[in-house]
This record gives structure tokens, C-alpha cells and sequence, in this order.
């Protein structure tokens, strides 16, 4: 039986019969690519949509959220590895869930949308291609939670199902994509800059992880390329790193740390930069970038209060970006 | 220190290495065409129905 090139991500894995790609899970049986946690995801919940995080989108709402195995980068400081360093066959729960059964699911459950997240939507794209149309014509939205590591063609295809994406930019440093995730960055700038071609709504997410990306040269730079190559309003939310996986000997991201490069990225242009991970911070609101009026207070994943009135700040009339309704 | 934007460059050797690689499989007609995903791939021990999901109960997964 001949190798196959899966030709999704930008690893082109080549795979021999019996294989499998650096996915784990996208393998080559008798010839034929398959991807085999199609309808098997290991994870299902009902979180808030600011646990994604988006917080320019459906504020407040809950979304069902889901993933398989498996992930086609390994970031050494993954802070959900036991699910995405997995193939299916290693998980402890498995469900049966077809893509019909995901969509009745979030209909009972009076979620407005669905999430492909945890592990990395991308490696089980047929899956959530297939959901999300489903979804689509139940008048439900579809977020993806992502690295971006995808290439150009599948990418475009998916975003004519997608509504809001949060993805992960792991720094702005190539040898770190080498080094510490196995992956490598320009791809991944690349699906950035292909999401707000194709309208989709997108945050973006920086784990920001002690002494590995917290030079903030390098977060300055990745801010002022956010400003130039996808606008100042894309909102950017820096995360705090816990000791996980295979960086258990790093210390947890200091909160003064997420503070300076939140003043780092205003400086830089970008009008709403956010604090995750770490809950009682004036990063956690939006404000009005005209007036600054709080329009949205927050309190970890929970909206406290929400004043805004069809999108709109209500001292100045300013139009927040987002989709609010 | 390098410009991020000098740092971001692929290995030339590298892409054109698995761009030739590509080219040929696709010239040999090896190239994986999307569209066959079998429900009864992955078979599991620990497989549950969707109804056992606890779907409000807590968990530690980030995103």
C-alpha cells in the first residue's frame, strides 16, 4: 500500500499504511487518509463564552463546547495535554456523538453555539465541517478555538462556517514555534490574516509563559504586527500559564508581568487587551475605546454587569467591534 | 537581537523539500483527497453515549 500526504496542516505528514500523522489521529488504513475521531470527542461541556475566550461575542451566553484527541502541535507547556497529546484509543471517556446528536445537544441545552476547542479543532476538521454546517442551518454559530496551524485552502473553506475564532498565538518568535510547540509561526500569521479576510470574528490569545515569550520587545513587536496586519480592534487577551505538561519547573506567570504587557499592547495601538487566568484585574472589562466608559465588567467568567445598549456605549454612542446579538 | 520579521522565515531547504515531496505524490496520484471518514474508525473501550456527558459539571480544561 502506498504512503499518504495528509495535506491539512503545514506538517505534510507523510504516513505509511498503518500509520498515523503527527496528529495521532488523521491515519492511513489500506490506503485510505481517515480521520478517526470523527463523532468520538472526549470532551463535552456547557462553559461560559468567556471561558474561549471571546468577550466581543454573544456575551454572557453559554456554548457547547467539544473535542477529540489530539493536536498537531506539542507545546511543552500545554495546559490540556491529556487530551491533546492522546489518540483516541488512550482516553478515558470516548462518546459517541455524531454531528446531528452535537447540534440536537446544544438545541435542548439552549446554547447558541457550539465550540470545537480544547485540543485543537483543525485535526478534526471533517468533524466540525460537518457539525457546523448542521448548526449553520439550525441558526446556531460556530466558534473555533485554535492554533492556527492549518493551511490556506482547507482554512478558507471552513471560515465559510465559522463566526468567531479565538487562536492562540503562542509568541512571535520562530525558534519558540520550533522549539517549544513543534510547530512554526508564519502559518499560523497567515490564518490570522485569512480569518479577517474572510469577516470572521477573531480574539487572540497569548499564554504568556515565564522567561520562554514574556520579553516584551518580542510582545511589542507581535502587538504592532496585530495593529498593521489585522487592525486595532482585534481584542487580545494574555493568559497566564500554570506549571503543566513538561514545564513543571517554571513558576506561574506573575500578574504583574500580564499587567505590563497589557500596557505594552495599548501602547502599541491595540483598543482591547485583556488578562485571563487571573481573576480581579481591571484587564478582565471592556471599555469604551472613545471614552472610556466600563461597559462590561467581568469577574473570571462571569459578566458582572453589561451597559451596552445594541452594541453601542451608552455615554458616547461609540460602535463596540463585536457581534453582540 | 533579529526582527521578528527576520525570524519568521521558513527554512528554504525545507519547504522546497516537502514542496517537491508533494509535487510528486500528487503527480503519482498519492495525494490524500478529503471526504472518507468512517464512523467505525476509532472503536474504545471507555466509549459512552452522549447522554452520560456531564455536560455543567466542573473541569479543568482551559479554552
Amino acid at each position: 500500500m502506498p504512503s499518504l500526504v495528509c495535506d491539512l496542516c503545514p506538517h505534510y505528514c507523510t504516513i505509511p499504511e498503518g500509520g498515523a500523522g503527527d496528529c495521532r489521529v488523521r491515519v492511513n488504513r489500506n490506503g485510505v487518509l481517515l480521520a478517526t475521531t470523527f463523532g468520538r470527542p472526549s470532551s463535552v461541556h456547557i462553559d461560559p463564552i468567556e471561558k474561549k475566550p471571546l468577550f466581543h461575542f454573544l456575551p454572557g451566553t453559554p456554548i457547547l463546547s467539544l473535542a477529540t484527541a489530539g493536536c498537531n502541535l506539542h507545546c511543552r507547556f500545554c495546559q490540556n495535554w491529556q487530551l491533546s497529546q492522546r489518540d483516541g484509543t488512550e482516553m478515558e471517556q470516548v462518546f459517541r456523538a455524531p454531528p446531528e446528536a452535537i447540534v440536537s445537544l446544544s438545541q435542548r441545552e439552549k446554547c447558541p453555539s457550539i465550540a470545537y476547542t480544547y485540543s485543537e479543532p483543525i485535526i478534526f476538521y471533517e468533524y466540525v465541517q460537518e457539525t457546523a454546517a448542521l448548526a449553520r442551518a439550525k441558526q446556531m454559530r460556530n466558534v473555533l478555538v485554535t492554533a492556527g496551524y492549518i493551511n490556506e485552502k482547507p482554512l478558507r473553506q471552513l471560515c465559510r462556517l465559522i463566526d468567531a475564532t479565538n487562536t492562540d498565538l503562542k509568541a512571535f518568535d520562530e525558534p519558540f514555534y520550533r522549539d517549544i510547540c513543534g510547530a512554526s509561526l508564519k502559518p499560523v500569521l497567515k490564518a490570522l490574516t485569512i480569518f479577517q479576510e474572510e469577516g470572521v470574528w477573531q480574539e487572540i490569545t497569548c499564554l504568556i509563559v515565564p522567561t520562554l515569550n514574556d520579553d516584551l520587545v518580542k510582545v511589542r513587536a507581535m502587538c504592532q504586527w496585530m495593529v498593521k496586519e489585522l487592525g486595532p480592534e482585534v481584542p487580545l487577551h494574555f493568559s497566564r500559564f500554570h506549571p503543566m505538561y513538561r514545564l513543571r519547573n517554571l513558576p506561574p506567570t506573575p500578574a504583574q508581568t500580564l499587567v505590563r504587557c497589557r500596557e505594552v499592547a495599548r501602547e502599541a495601538g491595540l483598543r482591547h487587551v485583556y488578562i485571563g487566568n487571573v481573576n480581579g484585574q481591571e484587564g478582565e472589562h471592556t471599555y469604551c475605546p472613545q471614552d472610556g466608559t466600563l461597559l462590561i465588567r467581568r469577574f473570571g467568567f462571569a459578566v458582572q454587569e453589561n451597559h451596552l445598549k445594541n452594541g453601542r456605549c451608552p455615554t458616547c454612542n461609540h460602535t463596540l467591534a463585536g457581534v453582540w446579538t | 537581537m533579529k526582527e521578528p520579521t527576520e525570524e519568521i522565515q521558513p527554512a528554504t531547504s525545507e519547504k522546497s523539500r516537502r514542496e517537491l515531496l508533494r509535487e510528486g505524490l500528487l503527480a503519482a496520484g498519492l495525494l490524500w483527497s478529503s471526504g472518507v471518514w468512517p464512523q467505525d474508525v476509532l472503536a474504545s473501550p471507555r466509549e459512552y453515549s452522549l447522554d452520560q456527558a456531564d455536560l455543567r459539571g466542573p473541569h479543568s480544561l482551559l479554552g
